[in-house]
């Protein structure tokens, strides 16, 4: 007479349940989604939500089994959103940030790194330092700090936007305009204004994600993660996919 | 003329008081009516404002908050402070204040919020508030002011009215009131003749109820005069009637009427009457026995009593009176007490005098009365001797000569009619002397009818009379009479038919039954009757109706005696007759409820 389950049957059966029990996990797991902000625009996050940002979000996120995605907001909403909690986090802010929000926790490892630069028609135009501005009109977009504070030129226009900012150096009513690399590249390309990029980066500055205190405990393993695609070359991959092809040659 | 004028004046005033009051009522009741419609429209402006401003500017504000551009912020909320009424706008984000605009009020103010929604990431996100005030002493200043505007325009409005209401009344009414009002203060009871001027009163108007006023006071004024006059006459006849009449009331008694019969029959004048009572004017009439007098007057139902009495003159002489006191208790008047009396002095004195001839004569009557009975008695035992010799003689008739026999029936024809004249006075002396006695039984009349017919028969038969008797064999009741007076009756009216009675006429006895219990006994010829004029005496003693010294034999007494004898027997006697062509006479009396005979013909 046979038995209808014998020794082998029942191991078979056990090792079914805990494979189905450890895929429901997974699968739940998979299935958090969050979502992130950035203040910055093209070409680090594009409208869709790809761009450098987007990418490199889902990428890290993905390793973690978390569904991310990453929403473009203006400066001061991207803060308040994710000090809210209404996102979980903002990506591409200083150091120091989170003294003034207090549930924001940053990232230690840098998500990148900014270069303040400066763009002319005029290849002939040279700059070193922040002294050698003093006989140039410059244009610059209000609000950003670092060149307030710092430029001291013979005419300094302030204006709202990257796109004014090139339309002033287009029109030439300034001699050279201060952007960032990435996105200077990116609207020189845009709008075909024929800038040339002035010198070596005038300043530079680490730009890290931040997430709100909700999620404290994905931050070390954010970090973890982070470390590990700029060690295997997908960050540097990512970089290239999405930043590099926009650099002047 | 200062009454009228005032009379005048306070009506019209009453009048401009309440029109103005009424028009100062509906005016403001008509201004807070428009001022609230008013400031609902305001407020209703307002917070159409509010509500515009909600959808014109929140997504601008809300983008701002999104954005946190501040800059652009200030700009949308200062457009909106701008705006009519806006004074304070300001936005809260997470509980604290996050931008404003304008002064915050603390008064006259009208706040209102919506919350700031954005969608994002699929949710709708509450990003922040925004509250905002309209001030409304802009709103108060304009109503204060509308207020005066229109209290000012109604009022001239009201003022207006006013003066053409009191034109048009003066006009209409109070002219013609006046005039009414002047003819009705004039008037008074001497002057009834008077009529308001219709022409005047209509004078360029068409008739109309003030018209009509006039019209009916016109009319009134005729019936017053009319009534007066008729009162006048009435009171007139009243105050010079010769009787005394005084009025006085229920409580205290005293006079407040007194006709001038009254002042005269008293010695008062009417004025000292006036304060007099019953009581003043005679002794019968102390407290205690008026008192009484008046409560039987008002508990019987003619409300009223006959009495004679003794009235004090003022000069202390008594007068006996008759007087009439009655109670009267009109609807809607007040009660009173009419006194009427009539001196009767005279009237006393005459009984006096009367009262002494009537003993006078009772004494003579009856002093006749005797001589009658005497003289009869006396005149009838001759009378029985001579009639009882003269029948002896006419017993011996074939001994006497013929002139002898004539002689004796002359002899006895005439004894036996005095003897009837003295059995007739007799009997009426007996009856005026109330010394004959009457025997009630219950009889049967019927035998005792059929008697008296035989009794007559022959007296009939000599004249050839026929003689019917309707009563033989009909059933009577039994009556109460006495047996013996009746047929003396009923004898004296059939021989008194026979004896007026043509020879070969007809006498008829009948009897009948009449309502009330009455049994009539009626005894009918068809002889000579009665003339007109002495038909009067037919009862009258010794008068023979024309008969005197006539062929037919007869004392004038019978139907004298009759008649007594019937109403000693409480029965009644009557007659009717015609001259030549008979007479009826019959005699009436009635017998009992539960007579045999009733109870035999009801069964």
């Amino acid at each position: 007479m046979k038995i209808p389950f014998s020794k082998h049957d029942y191991r078979f059966y056990l090792l079914s349940v805990l494979l189905l029990f450890l895929f429901g996990i997974s699968s739940s797991f998979a299935e958090t989604k969050l979502t992130l902000n950035s203040g910055t625009a093209e070409p680090f996050i594009t409208a869709d939500g790809g761009g450098f940002y987007g990418v490199l979000v889902k990428e890290i996120f993905s390793r973690l089994d978390i569904d991310a995605k990453v929403l473009r907001l203006p400066s001061s909403r991207s803060l308040i959103n994710a000090s809210k909690g209404i996102d979980a986090g903002v990506i591409a802010r200083t150091k120091g940030i989170d003294k003034k929000f207090k549930n924001l926790i940053r990232v230690p490892s840098p998500i990148v790194k900014f270069k303040f630069v400066a763009y002319s028609l005029d290849k002939k135009i040279k700059v070193a330092n922040w002294e050698s501005f003093k006989p140039y009109s410059v244009g610059m977009i209000r609000g950003w700090v670092l060149y307030e504070k710092n430029v001291k030129a013979r005419k300094i226009s302030k204006v709202s936007g990257p796109e004014q900012l090139f339309k002033l150096l287009m029109n030439r009513r300034s001699d050279l305009i201060l952007f960032e690399y990435y996105r200077g590249s990116w609207w020189n390309k845009h709008l075909n204004a024929q800038a040339h990029l002035i010198g070596s980066p005038i300043a530079e500055k680490d730009m890290f994600l931040y997430m709100n205190k909700k999620h404290a405990d994905l931050v070390p393993k954010i970090t973890k993660v982070l470390e590990e695609l700029k060690l295997d070359g997908t960050y540097q991959r990512i970089k290239d996919e999405t930043l590099s092809k926009y650099l002047n040659k | 003329m200062v009454a009228k004028i005032t009379k005048r004046s306070r009506t019209s005033a009453r009048l401009i008081l309440y029109i103005i009051l009424f028009s100062s009522l509906i005016t403001l009741f008509i201004t807070l009516t428009q001022l609230y419609f008013e400031y609902n429209e305001k407020i209703t402006n307002v917070n159409n404002n509010i509500k515009n401003i909600k959808t014109g500017y929140i997504h601008g504000i809300t983008n701002s908050v999104w954005l946190d551009d501040k800059k652009q912020l200030l700009a949308i909320l200062e457009g909106i402070n701008a705006l009519p009424d806006i004074e304070y706008i300001e936005v809260v984000v997470d509980s604290k204040l996050y931008f404003s605009s304008g002064k915050k009020l603390t008064e006259n103010v009208v706040r209102s919020s919506f919350p700031l929604h954005y969608e994002y990431d699929g949710k709708l996100l509450n990003i922040g508030t925004t509250f905002i005030e309209a001030d409304l002493s802009g709103v108060y200043r304009k109503l204060i002011n509308r207020t005066w505007v229109l209290l000012g325009s109604n009022a001239i409005k009201t003022f207006l009215v006013v003066i053409f209401m009191y034109f048009l009344f003066d006009r209409l009414v109070f002219r013609r009131l006046n005039q009414i009002f002047n003819f009705v203060q004039q008037h008074d009871i001497r002057n009834l003749d008077k009529r308001i001027d219709m022409n005047q009163i209509n004078s360029g108007h068409k008739s109309d109820e003030i018209s009509g006023i006039a019209d009916a006071l016109n009319i009134m004024q005729e019936h017053l005069n009319l009534s007066l006059t008729e009162l006048l006459q009435l009171k007139t006849t009243l105050d010079l009637s010769l009787d005394a009449v005084v009025m006085f009331n229920p409580d205290g008694y005293q006079f407040f009427y007194a006709n001038t019969g009254a002042a005269k029959l008293l010695g008062y004048s009417v004025e000292e009457l006036m304060t007099m009572t019953p009581g003043d004017i005679c002794l019968d009439f102390g407290e205690e026995n008026f008192t009484n007098l008046i409560n039987i007057i008002r508990t019987n139902i003619e409300h009223a009593t006959h009495i004679e009495t003794i009235f004090n003159h003022r000069s202390g002489r008594r007068i006996p009176v008759k007087i009439i006191l009655q109670y009267i208790n009109p609807e809607n008047e007040e009660p009173r007490y009419v006194l009427i009396a009539r001196d009767i002095t005279q009237r006393k004195e005459n009984d006096l005098i009367l009262l002494k001839s009537l003993e006078k004569t009772k004494v003579a009557s009856a002093a006749k009365t005797k001589f009658m009975m005497s003289m009869s008695h006396e005149l009838r035992t001759p009378l029985n001797a001579i009639l009882g010799f003269s029948q002896l003689l006419e017993l011996d008739a074939d001994t006497l000569t013929s002139n002898q026999n004539d002689s004796v029936k002359d002899i006895l024809r005439a004894g036996r009619h005095l003897l009837e004249l003295v059995e007739g006075i007799l009997d009426l002396s007996k009856i005026e002397s109330d010394n004959i006695d009457i025997l009630f039984e219950l009889t049967n009349p019927v035998n005792l009818l059929d008697e008296c017919v035989k009794n007559v028969y022959l007296m009939a038969s000599i004249k050839n009379i026929k003689l019917e008797n309707k009563t033989t064999g009909i059933s009577l009741p039994e009556i109460s009479i006495d047996q013996t007076r009746f047929k003396q009756v009923m004898l004296n009216l059939l021989s008194n038919a026979i004896k007026y009675s043509a020879n070969g006429s007809l006498v008829t006895l009948t009897c009948d039954l009449l309502p009330m219990n009455i049994i009539r006994f009626k005894v009918s010829d068809t002889g000579y009757g009665i003339k007109a004029s002495e038909q009067i005496n037919v009862f009258t003693p010794f008068n023979r109706l024309g008969h005197e010294g006539g062929m037919i034999e007869g004392t004038g007494i019978g139907l004298s005696i009759t008649k007594r004898l019937v109403e000693m027997m409480n029965g009644t006697i009557d007659f009717h007759s015609r001259e030549g062509k008979g007479s009826d006479f019959w005699i009436d009396f009635s017998y009992p409820e539960d007579s045999s005979f009733l109870k035999v013909k009801k069964s």
